[in-house]
């Protein structure tokens, strides 16, 4: 359950990933131009995330459990950065 | 024996069934309680399945729809997909809720709190949904990659992603489960699941094995 959560929040992630690789496809795109994209879906898995780990764990432990999805997450939104180019 | 007991009955439910061969087994064998379990689980599927083929009328699903084995596939197929485009909705805005009844009702549902909705939301779940994300993430990045210098490299990182992101959310979900969450992993939602199709057709998976698995992660 808590893997679905973590596969559907990171739709975000992945809608932003498809993007850009459209526009990487069309136009020759620099880090400034990918660097706001791929940091908007970051925030927007990471909040859907906190939404929903909230349903998951107690509250008082919510954002210890939040913690290491977001650092995955960092590292999702890293690999789309650097590698779709 | 039990199976001679079912016989006459319509459509008895699963969990009637476990629990009718659960008391004659642990009539038989009241001091090895966890050897009890095993053997329940294990004659669950066997039993289930013959009196869905023996009957002739169409029999009642576990969760009492209809038997998805007599629609077709297409009709499984897009209730699942249907599925998945809810829940993302739910994920991309986890503000409005589903998007059903009119304007104050969705008034009324954003008052509540979140986790309950995403909770409900999140019930039936499946692996079909995180196994397309992580499908559609890696054709991504291996398409983009470019491939002249280095060759071999768009398959690279099809795996490297693939395995990246199966390998991260496996171990952050332990750590949600050694955080101790209040549901665990597979327990509760995957005893009466509703629109996952592995868990509908379950007849034909072990049923040891399946809930094997959620006890390991249960205990």
């Amino acid at each position: 359950m808590i893997d679905t959560v973590l596969g559907y929040c990171m739709f975000p992630l992945v809608l932003f990933a498809l993007i850009i690789a459209v526009l990487a496809s069309v136009h020759v795109t620099t880090i400034l131009m990918r660097g706001p994209l791929v940091l908007a879906g970051f925030l927007w898995s990471s909040w859907a995330c906190i939404g929903f780990m909230g349903a998951l764990v107690e509250p008082k432990r919510k954002m210890l459990s939040v913690y290491p999805v977001v650092l995955f997450y960092v590292i999702i939104a890293w690999l789309i950065l650097l590698s779709i180019r | 024996m039990p199976s001679r007991a079912y016989a006459n009955t319509s459509a008895p439910s699963i969990d009637h069934v476990l629990s009718r061969i659960g008391e004659n087994v642990s009539a038989l064998h009241p001091v090895q309680e966890g050897r009890v379990i095993e053997t329940r689980s294990q004659w669950g599927a066997p039993l289930l399945a013959e009196d869905t083929m023996m009957s002739a009328v169409p029999v009642q699903g576990i969760e009492g729809g209809v038997n998805t084995l007599d629609e077709p596939v297409w009709t499984t197929l897009k209730r699942d997909l249907v599925a998945i485009a809810i829940k993302t909705r739910h994920v991309m805005v986890p503000c409005w809720g589903n998007g059903q009844g009119t304007k104050g009702e969705r008034f009324f549902l954003a008052t509540v709190s979140l986790s309950q909705r995403a909770s409900a939301a999140l019930r039936d779940w499946d692996l079909w949904g995180p196994l397309l994300m992580c499908f559609l993430l890696a054709v991504t990045v291996g398409l983009s990659v470019s491939n002249t210098n280095v060759p071999g490299r768009k398959s690279l990182m099809f795996a490297v992603v693939f395995i990246i992101v199966s390998a991260g959310s496996l171990v952050v979900t332990l750590n949600a489960k050694f955080l101790g969450g209040r549901v665990s992993i597979f327990q509760a939602v995957c005893v009466r699941p509703t629109t996952s199709s592995f868990a509908r057709n379950s007849h034909f998976f072990p049923r040891a094995g399946y809930e094997g698995v959620e006890a390991w992660f249960s205990s």
